[in-house]
């Protein structure tokens, strides 16, 4: 980089509109963005869905959709008025200036191209580079080793889909490095990643900015990532930039009410209880000028049932997928209760076998060993067709994604009529169902398109609600959700536990969300459990490694400690080993027999139970820093 | 490789076979009249037809002489025809080797340039070229062929005289002698059978393009001829190969109407003079090898679509 350009902003947006139209109406999805960012500095943009903050930063690399029109304004990226490229102008541009790091890199890699090749297509204006096969070689093989990749030289004639989900980023940043960018521009790169492997690409992308400087712009819902990676943030609400300036500032002493609400609305490892959600009346009367108290602003605390009956006993139950005789089972042994009114959470990364367990209970998947009871009292058959219609009736699922799991040409009314029909329940109505997740009774009409995502996901609720089940499976039904009406569903279950004394199963990847609405948890890895308790007692100072190592990978505000995990050791292994600990091959603590013996059931207190080789004393919080340090 | 994916198909492939047989000889025995009344014309007495039915073993129960047929089938032996009394192989041969021709001249032409089509349609979404290529297309897939090879006539033979209109060379022409008047039945096939091509491509195209992998590939700054060939054709191939394979088996198979209209000595006008005369054996025999060819044509596109995918080539697990 010249000295002339350097003095350059990277990147200089002022009084930026764009629009689309909806018929002859101009709708503006970015209204009177100004932004500015010098060379080397990271910019977080942060926003719900809807925001604008993904269309803002595919501008930076001069794309748009195809719809969408610049309607005033300018960008200047690396000195470059962006929209007045085209042609070979733009390719260059794109070639050399600036780069995206893609939200899911599975999808972003061409599928039918080896690894070579689609790195060789970015650094093709390095003459230097692209001189000899053997150059592009050596040249492809120092960006992965720069992302850190493991055994670079191998990946290069391999497939996208040949690599874990965690790996597939590291060559999407090592594609986008390809170019020597002056601008990196990061949309979502973690999202969609376990926490573990966030903490990892997180840290790699810290190195690279330490070692190469370029400025960066980073795409993210997460407050936290955007705390950790960013020196200066802008929060976007609407297509507004409702706040900006340095990252410590805005986000210690918030101005604006929806970045109060944000900041609010977040809820955090370590503190219990259900967080506000935002209220998006409050904000909206603010651009008005006026005031408005916010509906509700303290952090909910909620209290498990004490004593109530088992709606759901599991005991032993055994999952194999796998053809070959001695191969390790998928799931082994797993015990598991759920009491009426209780919240339980099924933790684990994937392929941790949280949603084959799910499945097995549900009646979608066979065992090979184990056995279910409902109620205390009904032996659960192992598949749907041999299950009783009340059996059927008394457990019900609720979907991740309700924009996929309703039908989209069905009404309200439709999907959750379907269950008070199919087990023909009298005294109920679909108005009454929907009141109980506080909808009003008019949306019985409407098609799933004409509701918001967490309304989506009332309905959801409301269908299974309504065949008064004992027992509700609900696989990760906020990981789709912002953050703001998170809360709000949390809440909504844990009303729902309580009045209908229903006991939820609920698998999630997220501990922070766990925290929030948990009364027990049980923590899996590779299909084994390795730790129970109660949610206090999760969170608290005695950790199996596996949940410690899960609690430090997690990215919280104002936290400046997640730590990241060795290369290699950031994910999780393909299966299960045949014998000894699952969390063997990436325990610190590890130990001979480790690898060999099935480690026992320790427990801690009478609801707290550990299965680990390693003494408690060498698991408890402030002694486990220095027993890692021993190994 | 083969137990998993070939050796199941495989099983299908000969069920599919016996089963079409089976079907043709019921439909046979179905409609009025047989060989031996076909040969003796309506003036012919009782006696005389049954004891030709008797010298051409129609005599016997069908289920008998299908399964007898079977038995010489799978030995390879498919019988003399009922008319001629010649063996059906050499004759059926001949037949299959002009229809050959025939469908390699269209599929070699004809669906290369309807992939290319599809694929500029794609690209051009919702412009011009797609608007064009698009209506003819769908001109393709609503008229049928033998309109499409009346109005060829009319242009090519009759208001310009390019091409001549039929065959005129007989049953036993040599390829040298049938090359002529090759395009207008070419022509008529490709005509028809591209319009799926160019619809299913263009799809596929259009798929590929608003891919994640496309978007970044474009984001990467290279030119749109390397985007293209590099990044989109090779995904938007793969669904297009099964449309491939099916029109490749009609062509074998199916070509009936485009070859009597041109009187092309191909498989198609053999058998509805077959069908005309009850000769039982040709019959079997090109149900036979139209069954073979859709089969293996299918087969072919799963094995061309397994070997073109690496998702497929390579399993994630294989290090």
């Amino acid at each position: 980089m010249t000295a002339t350009q350097s003095e350059h902003l990277a990147i200089d947006i002022q009084n930026l509109d764009v629009a689309y139209m909806a018929g002859t109406r101009q709708v503006n999805v970015l209204q009177g963005v100004n932004l500015a960012l010098r060379p080397g500095e990271v910019l977080g943009l942060v926003g719900e869905s809807g925001s604008g903050k993904s269309t803002l930063a595919g501008i930076l690399l001069a794309s748009l959709r195809t719809s969408s029109f610049i309607a005033r304004g300018t960008v200047h990226v690396a000195g470059a008025d962006v929209f007045k490229l085209k042609g070979k102008g733009l390719r260059d541009f794109r070639a050399s200036q600036v780069a995206l790091v893609p939200q899911n890199a599975g999808a972003a890699l061409t599928p039918t191209m080896r690894i070579a090749d689609q790195l060789a297509e970015a650094f093709r204006s390095d003459d230097a580079s692209t001189a000899t096969r053997a150059a592009r070689r050596s040249r492809a093989i120092e960006l992965l080793r720069l992302v850190r990749l493991p055994n670079p030289a191998a990946a290069l004639d391999k497939y996208p889909h040949q690599f874990s989900g965690g790996q597939q980023q590291r060559i999407g940043i090592a594609m986008a490095l390809a170019a020597r960018p002056a601008i990196l521009v990061l949309d979502e790169p973690t999202t969609g990643l376990d926490v573990v492997t966030q903490a990892a690409i997180l840290d790699t992308l810290s190195r690279l900015h330490a070692e190469l400087g370029m400025a960066m712009v980073l795409v993210s819902h997460d407050l936290g990532v955007i705390d950790k990676m960013c020196t200066h943030v802008a929060v976007l609400r609407q297509g507004k930039v409702v706040e900006s300036g340095p990252t410590k500032d805005v986000l210690a002493h918030p101005s604006h009410p929806y970045t109060r609400g944000l900041l609010a609305s977040v809820p955090r490892i370590n503190a219990p209880g259900i967080p506000p959600s935002l209220d998006d009346a409050v904000i909206d009367a603010y651009e008005r000028g006026e005031t408005l108290p916010a509906a509700e602003s303290a952090v909910y605390e909620r209290t498990a049932p004490v004593g109530t009956p088992p709606v759901l006993t599991v005991r032993g139950l055994t999952v194999d997928y796998n053809r070959k005789p001695h191969g390790a089972p998928t799931v082994l042994d797993v015990d598991l209760d759920v009491h009426a009114g209780e919240i339980v959470a099924l933790v684990g990364e994937s392929g941790s076998g949280k949603s084959t367990i799910a499945n097995v209970i549900a009646g979608l998947q066979g065992t090979k060993a184990g056995v279910l009871t409902l109620d205390g009292e009904t032996e659960l058959a192992a598949t749907v067709p041999r299950r009783a219609k009340a059996v059927r009736r008394a457990i019900q699922i609720i979907f991740q994604n309700a924009d996929t799991s309703l039908n989209p040409r069905q009404t309200v009314r439709d999907a959750v009529n379907r269950p008070l029909r199919l087990f023909g329940i009298r005294g109920s109505s679909v108005e009454a169902a929907l009141a109980d997740v506080d909808l009003p009774g008019s949306f019985a009409q409407r098609l799933p398109g004409q509701l918001s995502g967490g309304q989506r996901q009332r309905v959801g609720i409301a269908r299974a609600v309504a065949a008064g089940p004992s027992l509700v499976l609900a696989d990760e039904i906020v990981s789709a959700l912002d953050v703001s009406v998170q809360s709000s569903i949390l809440r909504l279950m844990d009303r729902l536990a309580r009045e209908k004394d229903l006991g939820f199963l609920f698998i999630t990847h997220d501990l922070a969300v766990v925290r929030a609405i948990a009364d027990r948890v049980v923590v899996l890895y590779l299909g084994r459990i390795v730790e129970e308790g109660t949610v206090d007692e999760i969170f608290g100072s005695i950790s199996h490694p596996y949940t410690r190592l899960l609690l430090d990978a997690v990215i919280e505000l104002g936290d400046d400690h997640a730590s990241a995990p060795a290369p290699g050791q950031d994910e999780v292994p393909d299966g299960p080993p045949e014998q000894g600990c699952p969390f063997a091959s990436r325990c610190p603590l590890v130990m001979d027999v480790c690898r060999t013996v099935r480690p026992p059931v320790v427990p801690v207190s009478a609801t707290h139970s550990i299965r680990c080789h390693a003494p408690l004393n060498n698991l408890r919080l402030d002694l486990a820093e220095s027993a890692t340090g021993l190994v | 490789m083969f137990t998993r994916f070939v050796a199941p198909r495989l099983g299908w492939a000969i069920a599919t076979i016996v089963l079409s047989t089976v079907l043709v000889f019921s439909a046979m025995q179905a409609l009025p009249g047989d060989a031996a009344t076909q040969i003796l014309g309506q003036n012919a007495t009782p006696e005389a037809v049954a004891t030709l039915r008797r010298q051409l073993g129609l005599d016997q129960a069908p289920v008998a002489r299908f399964v007898t047929w079977l038995g010489h089938a799978l030995t390879g032996n498919f019988g003399t025809s009922l008319v001629s009394g010649q063996a059906v192989g050499p004759e059926v041969g001949r037949a299959l080797l002009n229809t050959s021709f025939l469908a390699g001249v269209t599929i070699l032409v004809g669906f290369s340039l309807a992939m290319v089509l599809g694929l500029v349609a794609g690209l051009f979404r919702d412009r011009w070229p797609d608007a064009l290529i698009s209506t003819v297309a769908l001109v393709g897939m609503s008229v049928p062929e033998f309109i499409v090879a009346t109005l060829l006539v009319l242009a090519f033979s009759i208001t310009i005289p390019l091409f001549p209109a039929v065959v005129v060379a007989g049953q036993n022409a040599t390829i040298g002698q049938l090359l002529p008047s090759m395009p207008l039945p070419a022509l008529s096939l490709m005509f028809v059978a591209a319009a799926y091509i160019i619809r299913m491509m263009r799809t596929s195209v259009i798929d590929v393009m608003e891919s994640d992998f496309v978007h970044t590939a474009r984001l990467k700054g290279i030119t749109t001829g390397r985007l293209v060939i590099r990044h989109v054709v090779p995904s938007a191939v793969l669904p297009t190969l099964n449309v491939v394979a099916m029109n490749i088996a009609w062509l074998i198979g199916g070509v009936v109407v485009v070859e009597s209209i041109f009187n092309y000595p191909g498989m198609g006008s053999l058998m509805i003079r077959s069908v005309q005369s009850r000769d039982l054996p040709t019959i079997l025999l090109i149900t036979v090898i139209g069954a073979v060819t859709f089969v293996a044509c299918n087969l072919l596109a799963d094995l061309a679509a397994t070997f073109l995918n690496p998702r497929l080539r390579y399993p994630r697990n294989s290090k």
